[in-house]
């Protein structure tokens, strides 16, 4: 993709091409080298022109999108973008060309986010106001991205020194969030940000003055997060930078009508961490050092067959990486090495009595280290524009461990390797051939391997997912995936459209086939994972309009997502949970002046799958639930409709401020949260079992003030 | 502008709010639920069902239709029921309503005993159904002991002297003065067949916050004599209850939250029927609360 840089120079303006690729780090040097650079936009025909380092998102574009509750949120839009789909109601997950949710790298600053979700998924941690780059990379990964088989999203925050301190603020109906840049010097900057929500304490109560059951007031739902750091500009060529992120989500369900979740409560959170050194040798050699750590952490408390347990989880890693990177007029070469340390806690468990069932105390943690290096080239030629890869890993478990048997336990001392993987190689091919000025074709084929695993063991959004790095028991995951694309530009580049097809392999796929109960007695429920493969496939279709008073875009996507265990559904490959046939978006964006600008959405996916019985019967004075086809039940589709308008206030005391109208789900869709089995059986002795869905979102209008000055 | 919001209306009334649940899933076959046994010292006891299909609206009228009360079900110790010398029984139907089914076949004319072999018969709707056990040794329990959590409430174990090479694991009911009935211990002891020699089973029953005794929990009072009751099955009833015991649902509600295939039973039944027929081997002692 080609970027344009704009150069101040006095009042004149020039522009240059930076770079012929869409390579962040290109851009940040480049920024970086050329005082008062700004990215300004990319140009006309990117669409046609855009190398393998995938779709730059457009921050301000998307912050024009309906809002939920008077929050932004970008990391959400990626659901809207093609090519990936919503997990559920209220989810942040993303499946990506039939992908998992672990499958995706999530990345602030360069450190890992493991859970991207605050609100059970209403809302992402990233803080809109500071995101100042944000890239999506679905297929055609190069070689300097790895460590998961779907999706890289890259965001980073804002990474310039502003002139004046500048500060960014929004007041919404549930929370509420204020953001600081303070130049201190010409060299050196810090910023803040804090973000935090106010429903259990303001919003519930009030609420029950408009006669809301005051029962809903003893539940709790709080989050806040923080985001903190600094850029210092060592020298003309030397830069530094830190950013810092840590939230926090309690979540405490007292009562909730028509809910099997009384009694349950939950704290999760993330922290991220990140020292980075840019050095521009010269105009065409850079370096770059990155130190980052990252922790997730979540602990509940669930109500289980009248029993309290207590569960924990933890994921944590540290990791080092350098990258070298030349910039020449027709050619980009990177390479770098990487290396981390990860620990991983699948759960630890208390409960509050005896426990109905052999509490074995006997838990791993799984420690491990992972050595990376990888080079990548990206050169055009006439009509051509190729970029090759080379990314290889080497991966060990390492100790202590315990392998509980029950014939005597293998024992591995701390710093031992437990087991240690061949090197993995994963080779990256991308290339594009412009067949003329208005249409190009792509096409991408690459290898992954992701050793960091995480094993759903709840049907909706709950993050509570068991942590499973590849160990004694657990091989690593791996994919082929192959796409091409035929990309159209039309009526003077005004329109774009295009269409692609990708085919998917997954190898070394897991399945928890017992659900959560079953770790609760066991010390390695690694053990009794299953392990299998799958393939996905589909054709993605977008349509869009880039420029004028009205833009927007319509995507489709047509996929199917198998999976093959030998152990279920008799051997046969059945319909992922996340098979989601048809998907599709709909965005428009209306600028009616300076003051007014309007947008909408729509969504169509159909329903995830689930793992449903068919019959029931007694015996032991136990209900037993026989099931049918793995994963036969399909939801109801989700859909939804949400408005939105943005008025420009008027300057205050040089506040310039704009209030925001949305509404969501506008025709009040009852979009299925969770679907599950019910009964009053044992209420009314009336063995009445129906499917019972729980809805979390009705209409939702909500009114914010976002603010900068 | 008001072409838009009139569209918007529009599409708002006729997509309606809540989407109709279409509860289809292919797949379901009748099967017919055996729930049979016998113990030592005692005549055999069966319950037969269908299984009920979860598209179906169930209310104490339609459950009738699944509850099997014409059937023939014979017992005997010898494969060939007819044999001279067999014992055999065609067992008796009744109506038993502290249980579901509530329709129980029961014998009068023999009774379990420690180490035989016993096969039932189900001849049903035209399908002849088999199953075999075996009664087991019976395991005496070799100890209690006890744990003090406060001045009165203690937590009861038992130890059992356990020969690895029988391949046998262990129920236990309880029974506190204060409670009606036997109480289940929700766990399945040595369900892995894997243990040997004397160990320890905390037996403190599942605490039920519908139960008066509740405030107790799952503790016992001192000075409280304590009925138990250790059954002995052999390992392939363990393959079955080690299942129902970890997958089954008790309250009907909850569990389904959660994802994923659960383990088949292992039923010893013939096809088309499906569940268990075992032999369990009964020991009762009583014990009160130090």
């Amino acid at each position: 993709m080609l970027i344009v840089a704009t150069q101040k120079i006095s009042s004149q303006e020039k522009q240059i091409i930076v770079s012929d690729s869409l390579n962040y780090q290109s851009i940040t040097q480049k920024e970086f080298s050329i005082q008062e650079v700004e990215v300004k936009g990319k140009l006309k025909d990117a669409n046609l022109k855009s190398g393998s380092a995938g779709l730059e998102i457009d921050v301000k574009q998307l912050k024009l999108l309906p809002r939920f509750m008077g929050e932004n949120d970008l990391y959400k839009a990626l659901q809207y973008m093609g090519g990936v789909s919503q997990a559920g109601e209220a989810s942040s997950e993303l499946n990506v060309r039939g992908g998992n949710n672990d499958q995706n790298l999530i990345l602030l600053n360069g450190a890992l986010i493991q859970n991207p979700t605050h609100v059970l998924g209403l809302f992402s941690v990233f803080n809109p106001d500071l995101i100042g780059q944000m890239r999506f990379i679905k297929s055609g990964m190069p070689a300097e991205y790895g460590g998961r088989l779907s999706s890289i999203v890259d965001i980073n925050t804002v990474n310039t020194i502003p002139e004046k301190t500048v500060v960014k603020g929004s007041i919404g109906l549930i929370s509420s969030r204020i953001a600081i840049q303070i130049p201190i010097s010409s060299k050196l900057s810090i910023y803040s940000s804090l973000r935090g929500s106010y429903i259990s304490s303001i919003i519930l109560p009030t609420l029950t003055l408009f006669g809301i059951d005051k029962k809903l007031t003893q539940n709790k739902y709080e989050f806040r997060d923080i985001n903190t750091g600094f850029i210092f500009n060592l020298s003309s060529r030397t830069k530094l930078t830190g950013d810092f992120y840590t939230g926090q989500d309690i979540l405490r369900i007292k009562t909730l009508t028509n809910s099997n979740l009384n009694e349950n409560s939950s704290s999760w959170g993330n922290t991220a961490a990140t020292l980075k050194i840019n050095h521009l040798f010269n105009d065409v050699w850079s370096l770059s050092h990155q130190l980052n750590y990252s922790k997730f952490k979540i602990q509940s408390l669930i109500d289980w067959q009248n029993s309290g347990i207590n569960l924990q989880s933890q994921f944590e890693n540290i990791n080092y990486k350098a990258d070298f990177f030349h910039l020449a007029e027709n050619q980009q070469i990177k390479f770098g090495a990487e290396m981390s340390f990860s620990t991983a806690v699948p759960q630890t468990l208390s409960g509050d009595s005896i426990l109905p069932f052999e509490n074995k105390n006997e838990r791993n943690i799984i420690n491990s280290a992972q050595i990376t290096g990888y080079m990548r080239d990206e050169w055009t030629y006439e009509n051509w524009l190729f970029n090759v890869g080379l990314r290889a890993n080497l991966y060990a478990q390492l100790g202590p461990f315990t392998d509980f048997k029950t014939e005597g336990n293998d024992i591995f001392p701390a710093k031992s390797i437990v087991k240690s993987f061949p090197i993995s190689i994963e080779p990256r091919l991308f290339t594009r051939y412009l067949i003329n000025s208005h249409s190009s074709f792509k096409f991408a084929a690459t290898r992954h391997y992701q050793y960091q695993n995480q094993v759903p063991v709840f049907s909706f959004g709950f993050p509570s997912d068991l942590q499973t790095p590849a160990s004694l028991y657990v091989q690593p995951q791996a994919s082929w995936h192959f796409s091409g694309g035929y990309f159209q530009n039309l009526l003077d580049n005004n329109w774009e459209m295009s269409v692609e097809v990708y085919y998917k392999t997954l190898e070394n796929q897991l399945e928890y086939k017992n659900g959560i109960e079953a770790t609760f007695s066991n010390s390695m429920f690694e053990k009794d994972l299953l392990v299998g493969k799958g393939r996905t496939y589909g054709s993605e279709w977008k349509l869009s309009k880039t420029t004028g008073k009205f833009t927007g875009w319509i995507t489709y996507n047509l996929a199917w997502s198998y999976r093959q265990f030998d152990q279920l559904n008799g051997g046969k490959p059945f319909l992922a949970r996340n098979d989601r046939r048809h998907d599709i978006s709909v965005v428009g964006m209306y600028k009616l002046n300076d003051r007014w600008n309007f947008s909408t959405l729509f969504v169509y996916v159909t329903g995830s799958r689930l793992n449903f019985p068919i019959s029931w019967f007694m015996i032991d004075n136990k209900i037993i639930l026989e099931y049918g086809k793995y994963n036969g039940f399909e939801m109801p589709a989700y859909h939804r409709l949400d408005i939105s308008a943005n008025c420009k206030l008027k300057s205050w005391h040089g506040i310039q401020s704009e209030l925001n109208f949305s509404i969501y789900n506008i025709y009040n869709r009852a979009n299925p949260f969770q679907v599950y089995l019910s009964s009053s059986a044992f209420k009314t002795k009336s063995f009445d079992f129906y499917i019972n869905m729980s809805y979390l979102l009705p209409i939702v209008p909500s009114i914010s003030w976002t603010f900068h000055f | 502008m008001k072409k838009t919001i009139t569209l918007i209306v529009l599409i708002s009334f006729l997509i309606g709010c809540k989407p109709d649940l279409d509860y289809k899933i292919s797949g379901y076959s009748q099967k017919i639920i055996v729930e049979g046994f016998i113990e030592n010292g005692k005549f055999p006891k069966v319950y037969l069902s269908l299984n009920v299909p979860l598209s179906e609206k169930m209310d104490t009228d339609s459950i009738q239709k699944y509850i099997v009360s014409r059937a023939k079900v014979t017992v005997s110790d010898n494969i060939n029921s007819l044999a001279i010398g067999a014992k055999t029984e065609i067992l008796t139907a009744s109506w038993d309503n502290k249980q579901f089914p509530p329709h129980s076949y029961f014998g009068t004319e023999f009774k379990g005993e420690e180490g035989e072999t016993y096969y039932l018969t189900v001849d049903y709707g035209g399908y002849s159904l088999h199953a075999i056990t075996t009664i087991p040794v019976t395991t005496n329990i070799a100890d209690f002991k006890t744990t003090a959590i406060n001045d009165s409430m203690r937590v009861l174990s038992i130890i059992l002297d356990i020969d690895s090479k029988l391949k046998n694991s262990y129920r236990v009911y309880t029974k506190k003065q204060i409670d009606g009935f036997y109480q289940q211990t929700p766990i399945l002891f040595n369900a892995n067949l894997s243990l040997s020699g004397k160990k320890e089973f905390n037996i403190s029953p599942l605490p039920n916050k519908k139960d008066a005794s509740f405030s107790e929990g799952s503790y016992f009072k001192k000075g409280d004599l304590i009925q138990i009751k250790l059954c002995t099955i052999d390992s392939v009833s363990t393959d079955f209850f080690k299942e129902l015991t970890i997958f089954s649902t008790t309250s009907g509600i909850g569990n389904d939250m959660f994802i994923g295939e659960k383990d088949a039973l292992k039923s010893n039944i013939s096809s088309p029927g499906f569940g268990i027929w075992y032999g369990s081997a009964i020991t009762n002692q009583s014990y009160i609360i130090p």
